[in-house]
């Protein structure tokens, strides 16, 4: 599963998000869970560069001037952004790139809503959740925490010594203790890449993905299931 | 409170046109009297059975395939916009094919324009339709109709039979005029009627003819007379700084354009200098003597070195604007086609990117994008001159 770009199979679906980690993120998830099957790109493009929150409307036409018969035949597409420490207005900045794409008015109202005033449909899924501060790191700490729980302990006490709750910030927090987790229990690799850990087998246990942590992604992405649309 | 002022053109274009999302028309957005082709129509000419293009751009640049229609969709649009037949060996010329011809009248006739018909399937006509805003909506059928062979009698004794041929190209012009043109063929050789049709020819340069040195120093010629050349050649000497200027000299009584090089004593003829930056001038001079016309450039990163090419498609496309110039532009170039968005800056929705493709039936299907598409497309490192699926 090393392609994030690559895939070539026709799906209805097309699921953008902010960087290749997120990528193989979605990758594993839908697999390992059995969820309803998308072309996963990210704003970085094939260059394979950070990609960010401010590329969405470039993603969108990059995987359309690519694509434009899989692009044509999309029936949805589901864009995932970080809320970092600013849920709305990062939700805002999603819908402005929305409309400048597909024109005034095409944005949907909320977190999770799928808009059907266009074609295809599209659905904006705020991580790690609705309002919640934080990215995909903060969403991947219950599952690290839980797949280790004695180092998982040990990190909540070092994060504790270092006086980690004064930062007042969940995202640098979420950074924080996953990185201080991999780094303990990935013995061969304490750098390893958040990406690799759901890319590559031998590194699958660090963050199960079958988690009841990403319990509420999964159900939101199988609602898409129904030929293509939301039940 | 302050003035209510009117948004821009420019502010009400949007930033992304879709392949498959309803085109919003844009009134003003185009300058007051700034005249184009609008759509063009092609059906049963070359590869082309039936093909649409709804929404032209200032500058169209079309990619796609070896042999999928790039030159003959710019050979469609060259003929409709001709006046006489003798075109169709123009083309045949430019693809490298000889403009001799020998043999009985029909395999003249068929050597002339057998190939213009779609897999030579005479039975249906080809039908070109441009529509514009002026002398650009134009169409022109090409229909096989009854050949007549004139016998003169008397004289000599010598009977010079004459065959005009089965072949009939019918310009219609924008007042809905129509205009018939054949060819006649004789042993004496090959005579086209002009049909008479009004204005416009347009200029089209071949991607591997070498640009006709006398036609590019009349134009030269017509622009200097007329006090318009200095830009250009400003614009050419801030491109290469070894430049001093260029001017039309004759060799052998023959006019050309020649380049005062510094360091050299001699002018020098500019297709000694570089055989691509004549082709460069050549079009540049042919889009500013055409105004509110159509230039029609095939393969056109042909030869440009790689660190010249922004800065030439800044001049063509400067000088495109100032003449209100309407361009169809082919290129196999990523380099190119990147160094066209960064060179249109601000005006790349000015740009459309037209994507041909053999569909699974060997039909030509085009997909085409906007500007700001074609810009998201190279900023995603995207394949954007052929489709990934």
């Amino acid at each position: 599963m090393a392609e994030t770009n690559e895939d070539k199979p026709h799906f209805p679906r097309l699921l953008i998000c902010e960087g290749p980690e997120d990528c193989f993120f979605f990758h594993r998830l839908i697999e390992t869970r059995n969820l309803p099957r998308f072309h996963i790109w990210h704003t970085g493009g094939r260059k394979h560069s950070r990609g960010g929150n401010a590329k969405f409307g470039e993603a969108i036409a990059g995987f359309q001037i690519s694509r434009p018969k899989t692009f044509a035949s999309l029936r949805d597409i589901v864009i995932v952004a970080d809320n970092d420490e600013a849920p709305k207005d990062n939700f805002d900045n999603v819908c402005r790139q929305i409309d400048e794409f597909f024109g005034a008015g095409s944005a949907p109202s909320k977190p999770l809503e799928r808009t059907t005033k266009i074609k295809p449909a599209v659905s904006v899924l705020m991580i790690p959740w609705a309002s919640l501060n934080g990215h995909l790191e903060r969403l991947c700490v219950p599952s690290a925490r839980d797949a280790d729980k004695t180092i998982g302990k040990d990190v909540d006490t070092f994060m504790a010594l270092i006086g980690a709750e004064k930062w007042n910030n969940d995202s640098r927090f979420g950074k924080a203790w996953l990185r201080t987790n991999l780094a303990v229990r990935c013995v061969v690799d304490p750098f390893v890449a958040l990406g690799k850990v759901f890319d590559e087998d031998k590194h699958h246990q660090l963050i199960p993905v079958n988690h009841s942590s990403f319990k509420d992604i999964a159900d939101f992405l199988i609602t898409f299931n129904v030929q293509g649309t939301k039940a | 409170m302050g003035a209510i002022t009117k948004p821009s053109a420019r502010a009400i274009r949007p930033r992304y046109v879709h392949a498959k999302i309803p085109y919003r028309a844009e009134p003003g957005v185009l300058p007051a009297g700034y005249q184009m082709i609008h759509s063009i129509e092609i059906k049963n000419f070359k590869g082309f059975k039936n093909f649409k293009v709804d929404h032209c751009n200032r500058v169209n640049v079309i990619v796609g395939d070896n042999g999928v229609g790039k030159t003959a969709l710019l050979e469609a649009i060259f003929l409709a916009l001709s006046a006489t037949p003798e075109k169709a060996i123009v083309l045949r010329q430019w693809r490298g094919l000889d403009g001799a011809f020998g043999g009985a009248p029909q395999t003249i006739e068929d050597a002339l324009y057998g190939d213009l018909f779609s897999a030579a399937d005479t039975q249906a006509p080809v039908e070109i339709i441009l529509n514009g805003d002026g002398a650009e909506t134009r169409s022109l059928k090409i229909s096989k109709g009854q050949s007549e062979t004139r016998i003169p009698v008397g004289g000599n004794g010598t009977r010079e039979a004459e065959v005009t041929s089965s072949t009939i190209f019918e310009w219609t012009d924008f007042k809905g005029d129509k205009k018939v043109s054949r060819t006649k063929i004789s042993s004496a050789g090959i005579q086209f009627e002009h049909s008479g049709v009004g204005k416009s020819d347009c200029y089209f340069f071949p991607a591997a003819a070498p640009v006709p040195s006398i036609e590019a120093a009349a134009r030269f010629s017509a622009l200097s007379t007329a006090g318009q050349t200095g830009d250009l050649i400003r614009s050419f000497k801030s491109i290469f700084s070894w430049l001093d200027d260029l001017s039309i000299e004759t060799i052998g009584a023959l006019p050309a354009v020649h380049a005062s090089v510094r360091g050299f004593k001699r002018k020098i003829p500019l297709t000694a200098v570089s055989g691509a930056i004549n082709r460069i001038v050549a079009i540049a001079v042919a889009i500013a003597h055409q105004k509110n016309g159509v230039v029609l450039v095939d393969e056109v990163e042909n030869g440009v070195y790689y660190s010249r090419q922004a800065s030439m498609i800044r001049l063509l496309l400067e000088t495109a604007r100032q003449n209100d110039c309407q361009l169809f532009l082919s290129s196999h170039s990523g380099e190119w086609l990147s160094s066209l968005t960064s060179a249109a800056g601000k005006d790349v929705g000015d740009i459309s990117l037209w994507r041909l493709e053999h569909d699974k039936n060997w039909n030509v299907e085009m997909f085409q994008f906007g500007g700001q598409s074609l810009k998201a497309g190279i900023a995603q490192g995207v394949e954007v001159r052929g489709g990934d699926e």
